[in-house]
């Protein structure tokens, strides 16, 4: 929906291609860059580098042009303020080494990086745990950093990880309000969802059939080609796993 | 010179290929940015390891060669910079090589090339400028072969590699990456080389786009209600 | 507080030129060349001289001939010395049975269908030898990638140059007879037919193998205190050991000459057949015959792009020559002969020949992955490298 004060545009670009921005409008606007663009250090020239469609949105009002590209990728590279779900690999000192990928570089998550955390309180996370939390700091030099400063974050219990999706996916499913998916399952059972943008989804409902139905749903609905397909599958998987829970409830009795 | 591709086949690794041009057959992975040994860290930019495995036996210096003359093509084309002290993994693996391993290569690292290109653009690696390549042969009564196959390149007076940078599209040709040539041949040959073969790239250059158009038009469809 | 008075004076740090070269090769390669001169101190289209050592480690050299029974089993050799950089190259062979079939046990027709294959397949006829390159560097370990790329390269290059032809290193074996007095005797058919001058070769046909063989080369090159990329170098050395190669004669005993028999074994007869004890004469070598016209010396080429800002600096320093620098244009040069680590660090583009006297090209690589290269970058390197040619094939006693 373009409303009269934004314009946006949509295009397919990929690495090499030149930038669909008028000259005079790159100098008079301040641009403000996204995932997928690049500034040469020496030239000081802007570049796509990857391949995706490409968003450039405008505001009349602020002097500003923000440009991304919306690509699929798989491995995920911190940004600051990112929404993550960590794997605990190690414990230092004063700090726990989080793994956000398999054979990515770790993170780090200072025991100070909890709420109400003091020199004598600290957490208690052990090696293998999953944990929700936000980046804080993400220089491509150094080691990022993470923490679970607010409500909501700290150590997911139980439930399930599903890990094999791309990236894309995840971000609809994390900050499109009107993608189906979470509607749909809501429909049929309760549960807990934590979305990290590092491509993990980790849910937990009440009764383990639950979980699995959602867990097998999502993972089907990642792959399928349209989202009128969503009700159908979901609704497949909570059938099976009813019946099956419902046989083997039989034959115990 | 035609050829079937399909990226993102393989699910354990951030981004995969597999490319069939004749009989030759390659299937390329890429993984990364990911955690490097320590002896292959680069403190400012993204270090590469490449491994080429033949379609028959063990790697030897053939192998390292064509990894040699891969790694000459992308370093610079991926944006390294992007990446300090970080790997990516590129790992070819040849199903059928279509052409006789003994004596010649020129198939295989153009296809190679073309392979790891989409696998790299699969695996979201930030790239500079597309690429293309192809195998080309001048046959004994000096025309110049496109894509040759392995009686054309047997019967062949010489016999080249040429892969481009390609900018604005597909339509602008920014370098040459890579001439690799073997054989008998003269000046004037090798300038025909240059300029047939860079037609033939730019054509190439296209399918290569719509290959990754059309892949970004079928991720899309989740979307649309 | 501080005062303001104070001020904080910034002092540069300066470096003797070989330690800026090592920690800042770029900027030093940048600085040498807004001078118009390399780190080498050489022009930009200046190759180093080579030296060249001929045969001196051969076996069949003329110096080592008084000592005869020397376990010496190089056939040709050479010493290259270009710039800092020593390359020694002994070429080494073996001798091995020919799989194919001999001719004269494939029947007409067959022979024909060969003839017509290998028409077609040109590269068939001509063989390579297989070079092992080693770079010193003051460790043992694991050959590096350069040594397996450069032998590799080395191997390609001379195979698809069609300078050594199958022809030239088929064995033509003699045989050693005893006379009732138990004087042994070598004879070479090619040789009794020579001096006669008639047709001797029928006499010994019947006791002549029937077998074939041929010799392999290998070339053994260990290379000294690089200081630059070291293809062009090993070409050129690889290329004079093979002009001074020779190859030993070989013969077989006369007793081990095809002998047959039968055996009877549980009824069913088998024939043995006497392996053959192939030998190298000590004395006597023949000159290994190489396709003249393809001999071609290998030369190398780096572009770099001229830092503007640089050459900005450079003139500023130089009063009179004020502002004519234009900071727009950037101008990319040719590097002939790419020496040192500043040079072979921060150059990205090269372009490698090897190329004979007639200037046609046996092998090239051009990469591109710095400066741009221009067509006339290319016509440039080509017209170098042809002198480059001429000069390196002039250096051989002929």
């Amino acid at each position: 929906m373009a409303s009269a004060q934004q314009q946006q545009q949509m295009h397919m670009i990929l690495p090499g291609d030149s930038l669909p921005i008028s000259e005079t409008d790159l100098k008079s606007h301040r641009l403000v860059l996204g995932p997928g663009l690049y500034t040469d250090p020496k030239t000081l020239t802007i570049h796509p580098v990857n391949a995706g469609k490409l968003y450039i949105t405008q505001n009349n009002n602020s002097n500003r042009i923000n440009i991304h590209i919306d690509y699929e990728s798989h491995r995920y590279i911190p940004h600051v303020n990112d929404l993550v779900i960590g794997c605990i690999v190690g414990t230092f000192a004063d700090s726990y080494k989080v793994s956000l990928n398999s054979f990515s570089n770790s993170v780090s998550l200072s025991y100070m990086a909890f709420p109400n955390a003091s020199k004598k309180n600290r957490p208690t996370l052990k090696i293998g745990d999953l944990v929700y939390c936000k980046v804080a700091t993400a220089v491509k030099e150094l080691e990022a950093t993470v923490e679970c400063l607010e409500s909501g974050f700290g150590l997911l219990e139980d439930g399930m990880i599903i890990d094999s999706t791309g990236l894309k996916f995840v971000r609809l499913l994390l900050f499109d309000d009107q993608f189906p998916l979470l509607r749909l399952l809501a429909s049929r059972t309760k549960f807990e969802i934590a979305i990290g943008v590092n491509g993990k989804i980790w849910i937990k409902a009440d009764e383990i059939k639950d979980t699995l139905a959602c867990y097998r749903s999502i993972l089907d609905c990642s792959m399928c080609q349209s989202v009128d397909q969503f009700a159908n599958i979901i609704k497949k998987h909570f059938q099976d796993l009813n019946t099956v829970a419902a046989a083997t409830a039989a034959t115990e009795n | 010179m035609s050829f079937q591709a399909e990226t993102g086949i393989l699910t354990q690794v951030d981004g995969s290929s597999q490319i069939q041009s004749q009989k030759t057959k390659i299937f390329c992975s890429v993984t990364g940015p990911i955690e490097p040994k320590a002896r292959q860290e680069l403190p400012t930019q993204l270090a590469l390891e490449i491994i080429v495995r033949p379609s028959l036996g063990v790697p030897n210096t053939r192998e390292k060669l064509i990894e040699d003359k891969l790694r000459a093509v992308f370093t610079p084309l991926i944006t390294r910079y992007l990446y300090p002290r970080q790997l990516c993994q590129i790992t070819l693996q040849i199903l059928s090589s279509g052409e006789s391993e003994q004596e010649f290569t020129q198939r295989e690292v153009a296809n190679s090339i073309n392979a790891t290109l989409l696998a790299l653009i699969d695996a979201g690696i930030a790239l500079n400028s597309m690429c293309a390549a192809i195998s080309l042969a001048i046959s004994s009564d000096d025309k110049l072969i496109m894509d040759p196959n392995d009686e054309q390149l047997k019967a062949a007076k010489s016999v080249h590699v040429l892969a481009l940078e390609l900018v604005e599209s597909s339509t602008v040709v920014k370098n040459v990456l890579l001439l690799d040539s073997y054989g008998d041949f003269n000046e004037k040959q090798l300038f025909d080389i240059l300029e047939q073969g860079e037609i033939s790239l730019l054509k190439l250059g296209k399918e290569i786009r719509s290959i990754v158009e059309s892949k970004i038009i079928n991720s899309n469809l989740i979307i649309q209600k | 507080m501080t005062d303001v008075e104070e001020t904080v004076e910034i002092q540069p740090i300066s470096f003797p030129p070989e330690v800026f070269a090592r920690i800042s090769p770029e900027l030093s390669l940048q600085r040498h060349l807004a001078l118009g001169l390399r780190p080498s101190l050489r022009r930009f289209d200046e190759f180093r001289d080579i030296e060249i050592n001929e045969d001196s480690l051969s076996r069949f050299n003329a110096s080592h001939m008084m000592n005869e029974d020397s376990q010496n089993n190089i056939l040709g050799s050479n010493v290259l010395k270009c710039g800092k950089t020593f390359v020694i190259t002994s070429i080494t062979g073996g001798i091995i049975e020919d799989t194919s079939t001999s001719l004269d046990e494939v029947d007409i027709g067959e022979k024909e269908l060969l003839d017509i294959v290998e028409q077609e397949d040109s590269l068939n006829k001509y063989t390579s030898v297989y070079p092992v390159v080693e770079v010193e560097r003051g460790r043992v370990g694991a050959c590096t990638d350069e040594e397996m790329t450069v032998s590799q390269k080395l191997f390609d290059s001379l195979l698809h140059s069609r300078i050594i032809p199958k022809d030239s290193l088929k064995v033509q074996t003699g045989i050693r007879t005893t006379d009732e007095n138990g004087v042994s005797q070598i004879i070479y058919p090619d040789e009794v037919n020579n001096v006669d001058g008639n047709d001797v070769d029928d006499s010994y046909k019947h006791v002549m193998p029937r077998k074939k063989w041929s010799y392999v080369l290998y070339a053994k090159i260990v290379v000294y205190s690089r200081t630059g990329p070291v293809f062009d170098m090993c070409w050129n050395s690889l290329m004079y050991a093979l002009q001074s190669t020779r190859l030993p004669r070989a013969f077989i005993d006369e007793r081990a000459t095809d002998l047959k028999m039968t055996v009877r074994m549980k009824g069913r007869s088998t024939t043995i057949r006497e392996a053959y004890d192939i030998l190298c004469d000590p004395k006597k070598s023949l000159p290994l015959t190489l396709n003249d016209s393809n001999l071609a010396y290998a030369s190398s080429f780096g572009i770099i792009d001229l830092d503007p800002e640089v050459a900005l600096e450079e003139a500023r320093k130089q009063e009179d020559k004020q502002e004519d620098v234009e900071m727009d244009k950037i101008d990319s040069i040719l590097l002939a002969d790419i020496d040192t680590e500043a040079e072979e660090s921060s150059i990205y583009s090269t372009i490698s020949l090897i190329n004979n006297l007639k200037g046609d090209f046996k092998q090239l690589s051009i990469i591109g992955a710095g400066s741009r290269i221009t067509p006339n970058m290319i016509r440039n390197a080509i017209t170098l490298s042809k002198c480059r040619s001429q000069d390196l094939s002039q250096k051989i006693k002929k």
